[in-house]
């Protein structure tokens, strides 16, 4: 299953969708972040066939999106939105479009049942949408974008008001189809909840993609921001002998210590570089440490680079 | 801050509270649980919006009962809901709501800027409401709860909505202000990395009960039985080398899990990673996350 | 092998409309008769059928009458004052009263109701971006939303139409009502007709226009209500639908002529359209509208 965008832009008016994005998007489940009006959901709209590209081409399984509605059998859609026939109940809801999807009567009301149950909506699945909380709402949109069993799913923030205990089953669910080899696409503004789900991102503000790809190798493309790299040995009077010894290696540029936390911080633009010689050193040093890690490999740090960053350029 | 002893609510015959007794220290509290949990009856309770049906409530130091008027001025709520009018500039709205909570035109228009300043307004306030961003309004939610200088602020679900830029800078406005100005803060949440980020204490709440009551920092710095290590260059070689000193590396898809026995665990993965000829970019014990005890206390 | 390939999607779109037809028209027959503004467009309609019994009631029993092979047939006097049966001036009433409320001014506000109802609503409540990433061809979306709108105006209507009929002819007795029950099939097929058409044409305007209340509105009052009496009315649907009822008046021997249903030009010349013709016409006129509609669904943009 491929999704491929070429130079693909996208103008509402003269208000900016997307510009100039190119990107294949392979199975596993892909986060795309950015600030509110970034593109995100244009460049979903723009896959699923809702908007049609200003310039630019889209193609999914080789075909254009916006004019083959069979193609459309794939898509499983969750949008931001509220999409709801409020006066149908939670089931009706979703065995109507399983009907859609040329379902039986019988076998539309079975699947659509037991994917509500597997959420959680045993109860509620009688009842009127229009009583339904904004968790059950969300539920619901779930359920009828995943119970025909499409390969591709797109997710317009899945997780908004959502309680944890909802969020929780959501990702689990995810996580299982993504093992199955659907392709997942998944725009959340908890970069938290991105982080654990997928290492795989694409981020994009102003209508340009910024970056996609795993979010490590984005970092190690960024090699002229300088990265913080933190050590905390397990004797703490080893602190200073190991901020020595780094000052003697060329790629290091400075050296912090936090007494406190007990931890040095090496500031080097070659990361690569230590990553590979500070195992050496430490174990001809001897000297035993308890926890390597940058600050930079979080989403957090690397969202905030990327996205406040991209201003200047 | 606030103490509840027994404290039971019921709507009908359904009971939203249950025997419910808690005692949270000042500071900034977090009340998490489901929905439907009576998460919003014990916030409202304790706002004096509802009276409980029996039990006892006291809200920085004063009793609950019939005084309820009183204590509303020493609280700040910031709902979740919309609820600043598109029509007016920030500046004037904010002047209005202090002037109803009592303060005379002049005060009142001292205390907006004051307020707005802290939260780097720059020249928005004197825009209207209407075309502001979604981080915005947030901030002049926050900015009308506090304006009349309460003791404690109720913040419902102040990030709903908002992007990470604009979310980040919301939880760094209420922990700057709350040091600035002492204030305490009650903050209900469905998205536990804000906790993370403010609060001191943690409080969950299901079916009517306190479930936990617990210090933020103790929570998430709990280590785990696993150090987590993410190699590069060849991970198979590294994979064995550790077999060879009996240490089973287990891959979850996105980086290596290894138990740890003891602290010469750490010394092993130096080793193996050196002789695999493997590049080392993360090696750390897991801690417990907010979600996993979460999720247990609810499970 | 390209005709080939049609056969085959129109046989494929046949095999699905078990599953396509009976959720749509269900949901949309349901959310067309919840909806309040057709339960004001009803009442509205059942004033005048109120108005019957009470001025039947006030009638009393005045009626002279004669039998005719055991039947009473109520009489009444005519301007010369010759007494003729009393169902042949009360039907009359029926065809008229009906052509003025009914076939023009509720049912084109039911079509324009009913068309936004299940077009537009769906614009608004989002579904219809779910249904544009469903499998289903915007041809089906359309035409069962279509057709349950006509169902629905049709059923409307025409139920209303045989209680205003019984309710006016209730003063000529069993016997009016039974004699007259061809009158009463005339107006149920303008009836149809008028739904067929009308309906097709507000989808097309709900589709396209952003206010199709306004656009609608005046389509009717400036297209269906001025140029329909004029020389190029036979643009218009309104001409058709008068030939009709012109058509078959005057063959069931009352006494009508063209000017009565507007059917002449400025000359005075008759244009009015065969019936078969006309019949023929608003079919066409809504399948154009269903095509066009599939068209402006297709190239929505979201």
């Amino acid at each position: 299953m491929s999704i491929r965008l070429e130079q693909v832009t996208k103008n509402y008016g003269n208000v900016q969708g997307i510009s100039n994005i190119s990107l294949e998007i392979e199975s596993g489940i892909t986060g795309i972040l950015g600030p509110n009006g970034a593109g995100k959901s244009t460049t979903m709209k723009i896959i699923l066939g809702l908007s049609r590209p200003s310039r630019g081409i889209v193609r999914v399984d080789g075909n254009d999106p916006f004019t083959d509605w069979k193609l459309k059998r794939k898509f499983g859609f969750v949008p931001e939105y509220d999409c709801f026939y409020e006066h149908m109940s939670g089931l009706d809801y979703v065995a109507y479009f399983l009907r859609m999807h040329d379902v039986d009567k019988e076998e539309a009301e079975k699947i659509a049942r037991k994917a509500l149950s597997e959420l959680g909506l045993d109860e509620a699945m009688e009842r009127k949408i229009n009583t339904y909380s904004r968790g059950m709402r969300q539920k619901t949109k779930v359920a009828r974008a995943t119970v025909f069993d499409p390969d591709i799913l797109i997710m317009d923030e899945p997780f908004q008001g959502a309680d944890p205990t909802t969020r929780g089953i959501l990702m689990k669910k995810m996580a299982e189809w993504a093992e199955k080899g659907k392709t997942i696409l998944i725009s959340s503004h908890i970069l938290h909840d991105v982080q654990s789900m997928t290492d795989n991102i694409m981020l994009i503000n102003n209508g340009k993609m910024l970056a996609y790809g795993d979010r490590h190798e984005i970092r190690k493309l960024m090699d002229n921001i300088p990265r913080p790299i933190s050590i905390v040995p397990l004797k703490k009077g080893n602190l200073r002998n190991l901020a020595k010894r780094m000052l003697d290696e060329k790629w290091t540029k400075s050296t912090t210590i936090d007494e406190d936390n007990n931890e040095l911080t090496v500031e080097t633009d070659q990361s690569e570089e230590v990553y590979m010689e500070l195992p050496r050193i430490l174990r001809n040093e001897k000297i035993s440490v308890q926890r390597i890690y940058s600050e930079d490999d979080s989403l957090d740090s690397l969202y905030e680079k990327l996205v406040e960053g991209a201003q200047w350029k | 801050m606030i103490k509840a002893t027994n404290v039971t609510k019921k709507y009908g015959g359904l009971k939203a509270l249950d025997d419910f007794s808690v005692d949270i220290p000042e500071g900034k509290i977090g009340v998490l649980g489901p929905n439907g949990a009576g998460k919003s009856t014990f916030v409202k309770i304790a706002l004096g919006l509802l009276t409980a049906t029996s039990g006892e409530i006291t809200v920085l130091g004063e009793k609950l009962t019939k005084n309820t008027t009183n204590i509303r001025k020493k609280i700040g709520y910031m709902p979740e809901h919309d609820c600043v009018p598109d029509e007016m500039t920030g500046v004037e709205f904010l002047i209005e709501m202090g002037m109803v909570s009592g303060m005379s035109l002049a005060g009142a228009t001292e205390r907006t800027h004051e307020i707005l300043g802290h939260l780097r307004m720059g020249e928005e306030k004197y825009r209207l409401i209407g075309e502001y961003s979604g981080g915005m309004r947030q901030k002049v939610k926050l900015a009308q709860g506090l304006i009349h200088a309460p003791e404690l602020i109720f913040l419902d679900e102040p990030t709903s909505g908002l992007d990470p830029n604009a979310r980040r800078e919301m939880l760094e406005t209420i922990n700057g202000l709350t040091e600035v100005s002492n204030t305490k803060v009650l903050l209900s949440t469905h998205i536990l990395q804000d906790v993370e980020m403010v609060c001191d204490t943690v409080i969950i709440v299901k079916d009517g009960k306190l479930q936990m009551q617990e210090n933020v920092e103790k929570i998430i710095g709990k280590k785990s039985n696993f150090i987590q290590v993410r190699i590069g260059g060849p991970v198979e070689d590294f994979i064995s080398e550790l077999k060879k000193k009996k240490i089973t590396a287990e891959d979850d898809g996105r980086a290596l899990i290894i138990p740890y026995k003891n602290d010469s665990t750490y010394d092993q993965i130096i080793d193996a990673t050196v002789k695999s000829n493997c590049l080392l970019y993360e090696m750390e014990r897991t801690t417990q996350s907010m979600d996993s005890v979460y999720q247990e206390i609810i499970e | 092998m390209e005709m080939n390939n049609f056969g085959d999607e129109i046989i494929m779109f046949a095999k699905r409309t078990k599953n396509l037809f009976p959720p749509i028209v269900k949901d949309c027959t349901y959310r067309l008769l919840v909806n309040k503004m057709t339960w004001v467009l009803i009442v509205i309609l059942l004033l005048p059928c109120l108005f019957g019994i009470v001025i039947y009631n006030e009638l009393g029993d005045e009626r002279e009458y004669e039998m005719q092979d055991g039947d009473k047939v109520y009489l009444f006097p005519d301007d010369n004052g010759n007494l003729v049966p009393l169902h042949i001036d009360l039907r009359e009433n029926f065809v008229n009263q009906s052509d003025l409320f009914n076939i023009s001014f509720v049912a084109i506000i039911l079509a324009i109701l009913f068309s936004s109802e299940l077009i537009n609503e769906e614009y608004t409540q989002k579904t219809m971006q779910l249904l544009r990433t469903t499998p289903i061809h915007s041809f089906e979306i359309l035409l069962y939303r279509y057709i349950a709108g006509v169902l629905c105006m049709f059923g409307i209507l025409g139920i209303y139409s045989i209680i205003f009929y019984l309710t006016t002819m209730m003063g000529s007795g069993q016997h009016g009502i039974i004699e007259n029950l061809d009158v009463l099939l005339l107006i149920l097929k303008v009836l149809l007709l008028e739904s067929i058409a009308f309906m097709g044409i507000f989808c097309v305007f709900t589709i396209y226009f952003n206010r199709p209340f306004l656009i609608g509105i005046a389509y009717w009052i400036i297209w269906e209500s001025i140029v329909s009496g004029q020389n190029y009315q036979k643009l218009t649907v309104t001409h058709y639908l008068n030939s009709i009822l012109f058509d078959s008046t005057k063959e069931m021997s009352w006494d009508v002529v063209a000017s009565d249903y507007s059917l002449v030009n400025s000359k005075n010349d008759i244009i009015a359209t065969e019936p078969l013709t006309a019949v023929l016409i608003i079919v066409i006129i809504a399948i154009i509208t269903l095509i066009l509609g599939t068209r402006g669904l297709s190239n929505r943009q979201f």
